[in-house]
């Protein structure tokens, strides 16, 4: 089995959107675009529980096919790196299980193999995970109440570089924050895989009032468009992502 | 798709888990533990003890069965828990989820032990733990998850067992799982990917944490080397425990030679110092026999005194 490419948009987020779009009907027009949308809520220290609106957080990954946590900001290091490893495995699992159904006729699901097989199906899920290419849109809600997280998001986001670059399989990041000054996002790294360039770009982060949640994921799923080519992977890309990535938004 | 599962799976006391594929019936006794990816029960299955790991998610046992599997190809001194059975149960009449059994190690993490019974059980425990990593990373895996509650010793053959599975990770590939504090990421030693140097950057720290002067769980502390010259207690440790952490120990070999050389070093230097700590000990005694005739001397002193007048 030859590794395709995974695209993922991770959303960083502490509060509901309100403004613009609906973020749950963006987060699942994206899914159908092979792209899993994964988010992370941040709670405050002094916040005991779930505050109401982020239980949008849920929603959002749900409907894009993705993973979501709500956690305290000291943890968020860990949380980013389990939601991307986890949603990645799921979305092989996916394409392995469809194959398998494929193979084995349509009742078989993992679950129904024997331990022994499922041992096997394990292995080839792991061996794609390591080297299968790997794009993830790091999204960050910079409004003002994310302001005193942000030495917490930089950390995690350059720890989690960390763990990418530990991969076989290639991989490319970049930033973007929303909502910036005269826009709704902005684009604060380009794609790259120099884990560097992460400490460069914090100072830039500003906070502003509004969280138009939706509208930033519509815009920034566009930027898929512009990974720099690799030419192992635009040869055999596309194999686990569905083939109608490419067209148009 | 479920989009953020929960691993852990309730079982109760008494509890009765029959296999599917396998048809050996397991009653549950207690918890042992609950983790990031599922929970582990002490159970039993007719008369003898065993441990059972059971979780939401079917990849997590998949995946840890098949490192148990690969460790158990070792011949000689065990490799992490021995494992007994892979199956499916049908919990409460409905959901069916996977567990595996392994075989129950009656330990002690090694942080209590060592609290209880004193740092210079490092010696050992450490000469057994790093025998162990070098054969596993002859096998082509790295541990990853290293830290002291996953170090136990066993009450019985008072050895060094290594449990928990999850972190084990091909050589070569990125760790699949660590814990913050034993990470060298975390500390900006190096990068996260499965080498020995890796584990013995995780065993340096654990026998960092061992000394009752470091607090390694503490947010903020950024400099791992200047944190040793705070572990007072481990001075003689000290230079392995800085190789360790630079990565310059290239085989756990290398670093237990090392660290049992530490250890000959400290019982000659003992055997040198123990006839002079006798004499210390002597000199010192006379002198309440002195001070005790000088008193009864005063006190017949005193009383003839008395009597005269």
């Amino acid at each position: 089995m030859k590794a395709g490419t995974i695209r993922q948009i991770l959303l960083i987020t502490d509060g509901c959107s309100n403004q613009g779009e609906d973020p749950i009907q963006v987060s699942e027009m994206i899914s159908q675009k092979g792209i899993a949308v994964n988010v992370i809520g941040v709670l405050d220290d002094d916040q005991t529980e779930e505050p109401v609106g982020l239980s949008e957080v849920n929603d959002i990954a749900k409907a894009g096919n993705g993973i979501s946590r709500i956690v305290y900001a000291d943890v968020l290091s860990e949380t980013v790196q389990t939601v991307t490893r986890q949603a990645m495995t799921q979305t092989i699992q996916g394409f392995v299980s469809k194959e398998l159904k494929e193979i084995f006729g349509k009742e078989t699901d993992e679950e129904d193999l024997p331990p022994e097989t499922r041992g096997e199906v394990q292995r080839v899920v792991e061996d794609l995970g390591e080297s299968v290419d790997l794009q993830v849109l790091i999204l960050v809600d910079t409004s003002a109440s994310m302001q005193h997280k942000m030495e917490g998001v930089k950390d995690a986001i350059d720890d989690f570089i960390l763990s990418l670059q530990a991969r076989t399989g290639n991989h490319h990041y970049s930033i973007f924050q929303f909502p910036a000054r005269n826009q709704i996002v902005k684009e604060l790294l380009p794609w790259t895989n120099d884990g560097k360039r992460v400490a460069k770009v914090f100072p830039k982060l500003a906070a502003g009032g509004i969280t138009p949640t939706g509208a930033a994921l519509k815009q920034v799923v566009r930027s898929f468009q512009e990974v720099p080519a690799l030419e192992e992977w635009r040869e055999e890309s596309d194999d686990i992502i569905d083939s109608s990535y490419g067209s148009s938004y | 798709m479920t989009s953020s599962i929960h691993p852990t799976v309730r079982l109760t006391k008494h509890q009765r888990l029959k296999g599917i594929w396998n048809k050996r019936t397991y009653s549950i006794v207690k918890l042992l533990g609950e983790g990031a990816r599922g929970s582990i029960y002490l159970a039993t299955v007719g008369q003898k003890q065993v441990a059972l790991k059971i979780s939401q998610d079917s990849s997590v046992i998949a995946a840890e069965v098949n490192v148990l599997k690969a460790l158990k190809k070792v011949q000689g001194m065990p490799l992490g828990p021995l494992l007994l059975d892979v199956d499916d149960a049908t919990i409460n009449h409905s959901q069916k989820h996977a567990f595996y059994v392994m075989e129950f190690i009656d330990g002690v993490p090694l942080g209590d032990w060592i609290q209880s019974h004193g740092l210079s059980w490092l010696f050992p425990i450490s000469s057994q733990l790093l025998t162990q990593l070098k054969q596993l990373h002859e096998l082509g895996y790295i541990f990853g998850d290293l830290k002291p509650d996953n170090i136990l010793i066993d009450k019985q053959t008072k050895r060094a067992r290594l449990v928990d599975v999850g972190g084990v990770t091909q050589r070569g590939r990125a760790i699949r799982e660590y814990t913050t504090w034993f990470d060298r990421g975390y500390w900006k030693m190096g990068d996260r990917r499965a080498e020995p140097q890796y584990d013995l950057f995780a065993y340096a720290v654990c026998m960092l944490s061992m000394d009752p002067h470091i607090k390694i769980h503490k947010p903020g502390q950024k400099d791992i080397i200047k944190l040793t010259q705070q572990a007072t207690n481990l001075k003689p440790l000290h230079s392995v425990i800085y190789k360790a952490l630079k990565g310059q120990y290239l085989s756990a070999h290398d670093m237990k030679k090392d660290i049992e050389q530490v250890n000959s070093r400290q019982a000659r230097v003992q055997k040198q110092r123990s006839p002079k700590k006798r004499k210390n000990k002597r000199t010192p005694s006379p002198w309440p026999e002195v001070i005790g005739i000088s008193s009864i001397l005063s006190i017949h002193l005193v009383l003839f005194y008395f009597f005269i007048m």
